[in-house]
């Protein structure tokens, strides 16, 4: 006797007619449902919506079928990928019974039938345990580990209910076939084997049949309900997060490059004003469905430092808040502060690191939507005193201290004495260093660019510096949401740049690195723009600069936001590190790399207060105590200020000594 | 006496008041003379007046009417007014003139009652910042009630505006005063009565839309001779301070001491 597939056995004749009948009506609940959201995202048409899908079906099918995203994070990524595997292949697996059944068996053919059939019935097996392992593990993380970022809502267990069901009912629906109808291969149904022994063997043919038909319709109805109601649940992540990727992963702009909605020099003045968005109908249905493809994950929140930090702000909250805005029935024209759905503080406490954006599994970037409102706040000008002064001192002194031009002079006199030319005294300089208000004004961070110079001139690098002609670069404008003011220092910048034919730049601030070098693009004016550890490492490398005083300390590096993930520089300042510490040893803090944790002064933050329980700099500092480390490497001035005031905070300042890469380098030397 | 609506209405007109200073927290003195370098100096808004002007828009948000910025000074700068008009102020006008330069608190209040009475003769309430940011002088809005023969009311610090009538609290030596008085009427306001909102340099463009008008002295009606200052200032200087640069080592605790010791003794032995 043949192996054979037997369909709608142990159920009357005529089931399968009777089972595509129950079917219509779910099916088209869930039809109904896709076209709702899609039109509710504003998607004018199939063929727009296609064009998009086909420009993005390569990020498809690395971050959503490929699961890239997903498996970084492992017992999540596992149990993410055990949950999709499992579906999938028992989808597939009723596709071709389905197949099987009613097409190749109504022509006179069949699919599911000797060797091929038996594997089938193992893979389907093998795959179901998978299927229920991941949802064992999704209970032990919500239910028993409580991972604290994950939410427990109402049709969140829904699902998982649903889910369960259809997984363990499928095996007591094998398991009764096998009983009551026993086959010489169903060691293949392995599991289904296991459960029949177990507890249904020797027990009456006729109420087993009965189990068996109620089951059968009840798991079948579970299935058909679960895939209508896919498109108003949770589970609708399946599509909208492929759909996500597919859309926007191609359109979206490299990390740390903002969008330039405008050119104030190309503006015309009695066009309307608009700057980012207060309702959600102000976004395309793409930045939409960005909204509407969170899962919820939580992933982002657990990564973000202004949450840690116990302020407002969760990106997660903010993106589900958009979410079920998007579906509330006047929720598309609210305006989203006067309503109260977002808290001004929220959109302030975002000090733009991109760790969110780096966290989630699925290319959602919550820190633009972050962003956009913050320009929308900004354009009104309804700001606290901090945030008025900042963007004040940089209108008018051109830097965000409000120091005026005769400190800046002091500064550049003091490098003068130590050999540095201007670019007037210099006009054939290879490089400019670019120095940064950071590293003009403060104290500590003019240690900083003492320490670069000191090796540059050592290193006999052909370099001048811009003097007092060099401002802001528009940074912090750009980034408490005042394109107007940015754009004025940024034009005003590119032109005094261009007019001296400045090619190459050096950097010791990040913002600065990562302004000049991806911002200004924008504005007509590519630079090569070398952060000071590339430089240095440059240096060593090729034997320029020797370094004769090796240290023997313990050293660690909080790779800051715009040098690390941003602009993914992380090899150079180990190396330079390492180079200089050849007697002592390098050690890596808990996160670091692309997971690093910004320091709390980035995306202008540093110039004004939130209102928080705890601060980004003082638990990244214990963080970098627990290396036990006697010196934290820094590569940004305000990573250094922050680090300072969190080390005096906490008592720290003796033991852990706060040191920039080049102060490193310029004692070896 | 200047022609002011009589009716009762709810929806004020407000006239607000804008001085453009040099920024004095800028301000360097020549190395020798001492003087103020005046030449270099960066401009901006008076600080109380940019309250002032805050004030009024939030006035406007609340019940209504309309916000008028006057500015008078030797070289009134037009982006500056743009600033108020794109905080919210719906028109403006402007007197330029070089006699101004010397102006004091009468000579102003002249200048800009005579701006007022043509340009926006209908008003129910002209907010002044209480002084200005470079002279600090106190005058030019109780004088220009005087002028008007309106009540006013000086350092205000929170602002009500009801029906034909307001009530203010008054920050002043001991606490504070609440006062009421009937409109129209003039009200100086200080630093503590609000944050002025920065307006995004967007909104500075968008302001070129909104009406900006300048006047002269002939349009006003005033000669030179009306703006001759009553006090004549002989000399501005800055003070010349120098650090003392005593250095004191030892232990923490007497140092402490030895410091503590130099105050007392530097504010003539009270403590």
């Amino acid at each position: 006797m043949e192996p054979i597939r037997e369909t709608y056995i142990l159920l009357p004749p005529g089931t399968d007619f009777l089972m595509y009948l129950v079917l219509v009506p779910f099916a088209l609940v869930f039809v109904f449902g896709v076209v709702y959201r899609l039109r509710r995202l504003g998607v004018r048409s199939v063929g727009e919506l296609l064009n998009s899908v086909f420009r993005g079906v390569g990020y498809m099918a690395r971050y959503g079928l490929l699961q890239r995203k997903v498996v970084s994070e492992h017992l999540a990524g596992v149990m993410h990928l055990l949950i999709y595997t499992g579906i999938i292949a028992l989808f597939i697996g009723t596709t071709l019974v389905f197949i099987d059944h009613d097409i190749l068996r109504v022509l006179g053919l069949r699919l599911l039938r000797g060797d091929f059939y038996l594997g089938f019935e193992f893979v389907l097996d093998v795959m179901g345990v998978a299927f229920l392992l991941g949802l064992a593990l999704l209970i032990y993380r919500r239910f028993i580990r409580h991972e604290p970022r994950l939410r427990n809502r109402l049709e969140y267990s829904m699902a998982l209910a649903g889910l369960l069901f259809i997984g363990l009912s499928g095996y007591v629906l094998e398991a009764i076939r096998l009983t009551v109808e026993p086959r010489p291969w169903s060691g293949y149904s392995f599991v289904g084997k296991a459960v029949s022994t177990a507890f249904f063997v020797n027990l009456p043919t006729e109420p087993l049949t009965l189990l068996y038909r109620g089951i059968w319709w009840s798991h079948a109805i579970v299935a058909f309900a679960m895939v209508a109601v896919l498109p108003y649940s949770p589970l609708g992540h399946i599509f909208s997060t492929l759909l996500n990727i597919a859309v926007n992963a191609p359109r979206q702009l490299p990390l740390g490059k903002m969008k330039t909605p405008f050119r104030i020099d190309e503006l015309d003045p009695s066009a309307d004003i608009k700057l980012g968005f207060r309702s959600l109908s102000e976004l395309g249905w793409m930045e939409k469905l960005g909204l509407d493809a969170c899962t919820d994950c939580g992933r982002c929140e657990a990564a973000c430092p202004a949450h840690a930090a116990g302020t407002p702000l969760s990106p997660r909250d903010i993106m589900q808040k958009l979410r079920r805005q998007l579906w509330r029935s006047d929720g598309l024209d609210e305006d989203v502060f006067a309503s109260g759905l977002i808290d001004e503080e929220e959109v302030w406490a975002c000090t733009t690191c991109s760790a969110c954006i780096e966290a989630c599994p699925v290319l959602i970037r919550p820190m633009d939507y972050i962003l956009e409102m913050r320009r929308a706040l900004t354009l009104e000008g309804k700001l606290d005193k901090r945030k008025t002064a900042m963007l004040t001192n940089l209108s008018r002194y051109g830097n965000p201290y409000g120091f005026d031009q005769s400190e800046k002079q002091k500064f550049f006199e003091e490098l003068a004495e130590m050999g540095v030319q201007t670019l007037e005294e210099k006009p054939d300089a290879e490089y400019v260093y670019w120095i940064g208000c950071a590293s003009i004004y403060d104290a500590r961070g003019r240690e900083i660019a003492k320490s670069v110079a000191k090796i540059l001139l050592k290193a006999g690098v052909s370099f001048a510096v811009l003097g007092v002609e060099e401002t802001c670069t528009g940074d912090p404008a750009r980034r408490i949401g005042e394109e107007g003011r940015f754009q004025e220092l940024a034009l005003q910048n590119i032109e005094t740049l261009k007019q001296k034919s400045v090619k190459k730049i050096i950097v010791n601030c990040p913002h600065c690195f990562n302004t000049l070098k991806k911002e200004y693009r924008d504005f007509g004016l590519e630079l090569e723009v070398k952060h000071h550890s590339q430089v240095i490492g440059e240096l060593l490398r090729t034997g320029r600069l020797k370094l004769t005083k090796p240290l023997s300390e313990k050293i660690t590096l909080h790779d800051s936001c715009y040098i690390g993930r941003i602009n993914d520089v992380f090899e150079e300042p180990r190396f330079v590190i390492q180079s200089a510490n050849k007697d002592g040893a390098y050690v890596e803090m808990s996160r670091s790399g692309r997971k690093s944790f910004c320091c709390g002064a980035g995306g202008s933050t540093y110039w004004y207060e939130v209102r928080r329980t705890d601060r980004e700099s003082v638990i990244r500092l214990r963080e970098a105590v627990e290396t036990g480390a006697s010196i934290l490497a820094v590569e940004c001035p305000y990573c250094m200020q922050m680090f300072a005031d969190a080390a005096r905070v906490t008592g720290v300042d003796q033991s852990l000594k706060i040191k920039d890469i080049a102060e490193i380098v310029a004692e070896s030397i | 006496m200047g022609t002011y609506r009589m009716m009762s209405r709810t929806m004020p007109d407000i006239v607000v008041c804008v001085k453009q200073t040099v920024d004095v927290y800028q301000l360097k003195p020549h190395p020798e003379t001492l003087a103020p370098q005046l030449s270099q100096a960066q401009w901006k808004n008076s600080d109380f007046d940019l309250n002032a002007v805050e004030e009024a828009v939030r006035i406007k948000e609340k019940s209504g009417g309309k916000v008028v910025v006057v500015s008078v000074g030797p070289e009134v700068k037009q982006l500056l007014v743009r600033e108020c008009l794109a905080m919210g102020a719906d028109e403006a006008y402007i007197l330029s003139d070089p006699s101004l330069a010397q102006a004091d608190g009468a000579a102003t209040a002249k200048a800009l009652a005579a701006v007022i009475k043509t340009a926006s003769p209908k008003w129910d309430i002209i907010l002044c910042g209480e002084a200005s940011l470079d002279q600090n002088a106190y005058q030019t809005g109780p004088r220009l009630a005087e002028i008007f023969n309106v009540p006013h009311v000086s350092y205000v610090n929170k602002l009500e505006v009801g029906d034909r009538v307001l009530k203010a609290w008054r920050a002043v030596e001991d606490g504070v005063e609440v006062v009421s008085c009937s409109l129209p009427a003039v009200v100086t306001v200080g630093l503590e009565i609000n944050t002025p909102r920065l307006p995004s340099l967007l909104m500075i463009r968008a302001a070129q839309k909104k009406p900006l008008k300048e006047l002269s002295l002939n349009d006003v009606g005033l000669t030179k001779d009306d703006l001759m200052p009553r006090a004549e200032t002989l000399e501005v200087k800055a003070l010349k301070t120098e650090r003392r640069r005593q250095v004191f080592e030892g232990k923490v605790e007497e140092l402490a001491e030895k410091l503590a010791e130099r105050i007392i003794a530097h504010m003539g032995g009270r403590r």
